[in-house]
């Protein structure tokens, strides 16, 4: 690390210093964190931890969706919303054999199916040996709600079909 | 698409696989699993978790990253193991 006696507001770098194993140790640090936080919310909160990190999630999704244009086409949103986490979570629209739309009605229910193929969560809970479908799953749930109410004004909700070690299976239901 | 093998010699055809899967992949035939629905596996990894004789492999399928994996610990822990 380099130390200099006088810093000027004006010197401060404008883009991240130092190499990629300094950002690997924050990677851990912030998960290991992330981890310490959600398990104290269940000892203390218990079922009300799933509200707040799901509320925390949805905020994160408006947040995030607000300058993406607007549109009311599900589908396209959910592809956009795809291209720009990319990094963060990655995800696919699914549509299993012998369907011929993204956008699925069975049982007076419509929705999408989501893969999600990397996923912060996920990395989370495997690097500290949570299990998946807890508390912290719920951030992304309301991300992916509040994401798309944000772009679509449709509300929503996502529900888990199966968790994997490689991918998860989502089901975005539209109201 | 996705290939998927299982070994049989090495499957005891517990079930685990078929049960597993959401896509109903796998269906116990003969007392070993046999791959009927390749087309919908979506690459989620849980048949290769539970499978019991690591009897079972994928074939061209995206990997999701393993940023969780601590190479410091891990290198710290192969001095010991
Ligand atoms: S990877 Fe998942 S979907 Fe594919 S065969 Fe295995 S359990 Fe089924
Ligand atoms: S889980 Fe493994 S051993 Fe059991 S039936 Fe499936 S392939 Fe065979």
């Amino acid at each position: 690390m380099s130390q200099a006696s006088i810093v000027r507001p004006e010197e401060l770098p404008l883009q991240c210093e130092g190499n990629v194993t300094d950002y690997e140790e924050a990677l851990h640090g912030l998960m290991v964190l992330n981890a310490t936080i959600i398990r104290s919310l269940e000892e203390i909160a218990r079922g009300g931890s799933n509200a707040v990190v799901y509320r925390a999630g949805m905020k994160m999704g408006h947040e995030t969706a607000k300058y993406f244009p607007k549109t009311d086409n599900v589908e396209k949103a959910l592809k956009e919303l795809s291209d720009i986490l990319g990094r963060q979570y990655n995800f696919e629209l699914y549509k299993p054999k012998g369907k011929d739309s993204y956008i699925i009605t069975e049982n007076g229910e419509t929705f999408i199916y989501l893969v999600f193929r990397d996923c912060l969560v996920r990395q989370t809970l495997r690097r500290e040996g949570m299990s998946q479908k807890g508390p912290l799953c719920q951030s992304l749930y309301g991300y992916m709600v509040g994401a798309v109410e944000e772009i679509t004004g449709k509300r929503g909700k996502l529900e888990i079909v199966h968790v994997g070690p490689n991918t998860c299976l989502k089901k975005l239901i539209l109201r | 698409m996705v290939k998927i093998i299982v070994d049989k010699d090495v499957c005891i055809g517990c079930g685990l696989c078929a049960h597993d899967c959401p896509m109903k992949v796998y269906e116990i035939r003969d007392g070993r699993s046999t791959v009927v629905n390749p087309d919908d596996c979506m690459q989620c990894l849980s048949c290769h978790e539970i499978c019991p004789s690591n009897a079972i492999e994928h074939q061209d399928i995206y990997l999701s990253r393993r940023l969780y994996v601590d190479l410091e610990v891990c290198s710290m822990l192969r001095r010991f193991v």
